[in-house]
């Protein structure tokens, strides 16, 4: 399992496309477990009702003509 | 050395009322731009001193003044930005090699507002890279110092903001806020920090860490000159997606109304899960005691687990922050100061679904904590759980394992508010933290307000 946790930690940069240098991998392989197991919580089901608080809003009628549209 | 040292420069109450009585603007600004000089040195507040700008505007201030037009209690007094606010003509650096060179060409909201009120810029101060890094990156600029005691952390990433209103070299600093960048240098340095609602002031012009989590605000040294800084600070801004439709409150008129027949919530468990140490704890049951001796009813609440609140802000903070630098942390991320680069790389870790999951959990918890607020007037909770830790023992890991006690507010978008709690056996300073209901920054400041007159501790200054 942990050889399983460090090839996802390696996936994950790779995806990202940045890169650690060899002597700073094993904090951020640590800061990589801390932050899974900080973030496990979420992997709770929420109730369909419950939306993200980040729901976008679009402008209300004539938002963009008070802008100065034309 | 000290017999030489110009003296602190006024709050904005006291200045206001002393260029009231005739004082000169200029003399006030000099006065500011001789105690930076005379520390900065040592401290290492600012990061770009705009002295010939600030003279000439004190100098139109005082004509405008003296002509009969004074706009406001804060025309004619000096005032400063953390070094992420946009001010036409000078660098905005976020104390960072990424933008040497950089000149903005329009002001952040925040400057408009202040320079429209007459207040007068100083120049930009000190933050942690990018509002992200820590104490001991080493950047362009050396990293801010407690004037409580330069060995000592002074807080972050506001530090400079926190280092410049403590030590006396103006009375307004602006800082910004994304898990406790206000609070914790003000609680560091000893000085209010206010957090305000989510919304209530514009971000425009302003270099974001997290678009969900930024929140920018005042530090001061008196309650009094929170209110008066909010009274301009604060309205809506078309400008910023976020800024929140509401009509301001006045910030002042109940300031000093008392806090008899208010209630006060504190949170058990909150409480125990921040770990204070003594003399932190000390000073929070004092305060609750002495707002209980004024009039106030202590009621007993219970705040959504930590665990559940730090999860909700890190997501999305770390998340936002990766989206944002995420070309630079690939194309040149040696120009980043160490710990700025690791902890914005941890964002590559968060998933599509965690982010997701962490914005509902966010209208969650923020329902949770608005239920609580329902039963009383605000929250008063540890902002720090110990006076400042040395700069050498500060973490400067990629990722924090005991996170701020400011953050959970961050999450949640619910205005809060660090005030001097007094001092730790080693003289560096105490704070609690009050937090409020949604847009009701008066109630806050007025508890604060409450709280400060009768504890005393602004009294106190910084052996410099």
């Amino acid at each position: 399992m942990p050889q399983d946790l460090r090839a996802e930690f390696r996936a994950c940069l790779a995806r990202a496309g940045i890169s650690v240098p060899p002597e700073r991998e094993p904090a951020m392989y640590e800061a990589y477990l801390a932050y899974a197991e900080l973030a496990s919580v979420l992997d709770e089901p929420y109730p369909y009702a419950a939306e993200p608080a980040a729901v976008f809003t679009p402008a209300a009628p004539g938002a963009g003509r008070a802008a100065g549209r034309s | 050395m000290s017999a030489a040292l110009p003296p602190p420069v006024p709050g904005l109450a006291e200045a206001s009322a002393r260029i009231a009585a005739g004082e000169s603007p200029t003399a006030l600004t000099e006065a500011a731009l001789a105690r930076i000089a005379a520390l900065d040195g040592r401290l290492h507040a600012f990061v770009t001193l705009a002295a010939d700008r600030a003279l000439a505007a004190a100098r139109r201030a005082e004509a405008e003044i003296r002509a009969g037009r004074r706009r406001g209690p804060l025309h004619g007094v000096p005032f400063a930005l953390k070094d992420i606010y946009d001010a036409a003509g000078l660098p905005t650096t976020a104390h960072s090699r990424l933008r040497l060179g950089h000149v903005a060409e329009a002001d952040s909201d925040a400057t408009e507002r202040l320079e429209a009120a007459g207040m007068v810029l100083l120049g930009k101060l000190s933050t942690h890279e990018f509002a992200r890094g820590g104490p001991t990156d080493e950047l362009p600029w050396p990293n801010a110092r407690n004037p409580w005691n330069v060995e000592h952390f002074a807080g972050g990433s506001s530090s400079g903001s926190g280092v410049a209103v403590a030590s006396g070299m103006v009375g307004l600093a602006m800082g910004s806020d994304t898990g406790g960048s206000i609070r914790l240098p003000a609680a560091y340095c000893g000085v209010v920090g206010l957090k305000p609602t989510y919304g209530r002031l514009s971000r425009h012009g302003v270099v974001p860490l997290s678009f969900g989590m930024d929140h920018t605000g005042p530090l001061t040294r008196t309650v009094e000159d929170c209110a008066l800084a909010m009274q301009v600070l604060a309205g809506h801004d078309p400008r910023d997606p976020a800024s929140a439709p509401v009509p301001p409150g006045d910030y002042l008129r109940e300031l000093r109304a008392g806090v008899a027949g208010l209630r006060i919530g504190i949170a058990p468990r909150f409480n125990e899960e921040a770990l204070l140490d003594a003399e932190t704890s000390a000073a929070l049951s004092a305060a609750a005691e002495l707002l209980a001796l004024l009039g106030a009813e202590i009621v007993e609440v219970r705040l959504p687990p930590r665990r559940v609140m730090d999860a909700c802000l890190q997501v999305i903070l770390l998340a936002e922050g990766f989206a944002i630098h995420q070309r630079d942390l690939r194309e040149r991320p040696q120009d980043y100061g160490r710990v700025t680069r690791e902890r914005l790389m941890v964002g590559a870790f968060v998933t599509g679904p965690h982010y997701v999951q962490a914005q509902r959990l966010r209208r969650m918890i923020a329902a949770e904590v608005d239920a609580v607020l329902a039963g009383c007037d605000a929250i008063l909770c540890p902002d720090i759980a110990a006076a400042a830790p040395r700069v050498d023992a500060v973490d400067e890991g990629p990722f924090r394992r005991q996170h701020p006690l400011t953050g959970p507010f961050n999450a949640t978008g619910h205005p809060a508010l660090a005030v001097p709690a007094g001092f730790a056996a080693n003289g560096l300073p105490l704070s609690v933290q009050l937090v409020g209901r949604n847009h009701d920054e008066a109630m806050l400041l007025r508890v604060a307000q409450a709280y400060e007159q009768a504890a005393g501790w602004m009294e106190r200054r910084p052996p410099l």
